[in-house]
């Protein structure tokens, strides 16, 4: 019994619980310190215990600005550097804001590699780009970095998908009430991660359109002048 | 001096609130430094060994101090050589911490970047062997390992 009891919650950043989570329809509370790298959650659905006498309440941990998570509060951030999670189609459509900008862009090669990469930045401003709506478990060790480096700025969307469905482009009047409520349209033993969600409903809205959403390579028809300037005035805490 | 290893370790004790229930002595509740830290973390008066006076709670047994405040005494009081998870803490429980460590060779496990303040201070990362002074020092080696 003691055994067990000091075994607590030891079990909630293994994979086996992940998987047990990713085949289930429920909806989960975890309140640890650790970081679940198993888990995709969002940085918004991280949140702080507070004590006040005696009364404690939940708050988001992480304070943000137009989805920007920076120590430099002097937002819109100017970058003199991307660096984007992967190599997906948010990262070539940065890529082709940045070659027009000279900006220089690179990807991550994936969410872990971040922490990594900016330990090897230098003074330039720098603008990390992800998803945030499956950079929970890495968000810690990233903020900190940026409250450490002022010239390293965070920017979280839920995602590139979440971004092309909020700019406008999409027809769809029920586009904006899915994006303020996501939980009241989707069944969670459908979708691991709100990521996978948005990504399902931008191709799902654009299958017979010209602007078909493919994950892995961009549509040019995203790049053209019209259809880049909706997307880009979505981003506010950015100056590209 | 403090001493961390960073990330999962087995040999560790990972939840050092039920060890201190198990273990704890009772002359341990009523040192000035439990004293200390049981009012810094939990706010709460110690009036005797066996009883403890919370503003939330009111008055209290040993066990229902929080389990950060627990972690604290075993730190500082525990001398069977034992490693405990840090975690176990909030960022309240950092400075005794490193008070602790002021007094004595401590040795922790830590599985979560806990914010050591801005001031100076000393910590070897086992893992690497790098002693580091600040957070800023801190952040970017831990991070590889939590």
């Amino acid at each position: 019994m003691q055994q067990g009891k000091q075994q607590e919650n030891a079990f909630i950043n293994t994979k086996e619980f992940a998987v047990s989570v990713r085949d289930s329809d429920n909806y989960y509370v975890l309140i640890t310190r650790e970081n679940l790298y198993n888990l995709p959650y969002s940085v918004e659905e991280i949140y702080e215990i507070h004590c006040s006498g005696k009364y404690h309440d939940t708050k988001r941990a992480y304070q943000q600005i137009h989805q920007m998570y920076s120590g430099y509060q002097n937002l819109p951030a100017a970058p003199e550097k991307i660096i984007t999670e992967d190599s997906n189609s948010g990262y070539e459509f940065f890529k082709a804001i940045g070659s027009e900008k000279k900006i220089p862009c690179e990807n991550a090669g994936g969410k872990s590699n971040l922490f990594r990469i900016l330990e090897c930045t230098g003074e330039e401003s720098v603008c990390v780009i992800a998803d945030g709506a499956a950079i929970g478990p890495e968000m810690d060790r990233l903020y900190k970095c940026a409250l450490q480096k002022k010239n390293i700025h965070l920017y979280f969307p839920e995602s590139f998908e979440w971004l092309i469905l909020n700019s406008g482009l999409i027809e769809g009047k029920d586009i904006p009430m899915i994006l303020e409520h996501p939980e009241d349209y989707l069944e969670s033993s459908e979708y691991f991660s709100w990521e996978r969600f948005f990504t399902d409903l931008l191709m799902r809205r654009t299958e017979d359109s010209y602007l078909r959403y493919n994950k892995k390579k961009l549509n040019e028809s995203y790049l053209h002048e019209r259809n880049r300037q909706a997307i880009l005035r979505c981003i506010e805490g950015v100056k590209f | 001096m403090l001493s961390v290893y960073l990330g999962p370790m087995e040999e560790a004790i990972f939840h050092p609130p039920t060890y201190f229930d198990n273990q704890y002595e009772d002359e341990w509740i009523t040192e000035k430094l439990s004293v200390e830290m049981i009012k810094d973390v939990d706010k709460s008066e110690v009036i005797s060994p066996y009883l403890i006076q919370s503003p939330v709670l009111g008055p209290i047994s040993v066990k229902e101090i929080s389990g950060g405040v627990k972690t604290l005494i075993l730190m500082a009081f525990d001398q069977t050589g034992k490693i405990f998870n840090a975690s176990s803490c909030g960022d309240n429980c950092a400075k005794w911490i490193l008070k602790i460590a002021g007094t004595k060779d401590l040795t922790i496990n830590l599985r979560h970047l806990m914010n050591f303040g801005d001031g100076e201070f000393e910590m070897k990362i086992l893992n690497t062997g790098d002693i580091v002074h600040n957070m800023g020092e801190f952040v970017w080696i831990a991070g590889k390992f939590v």
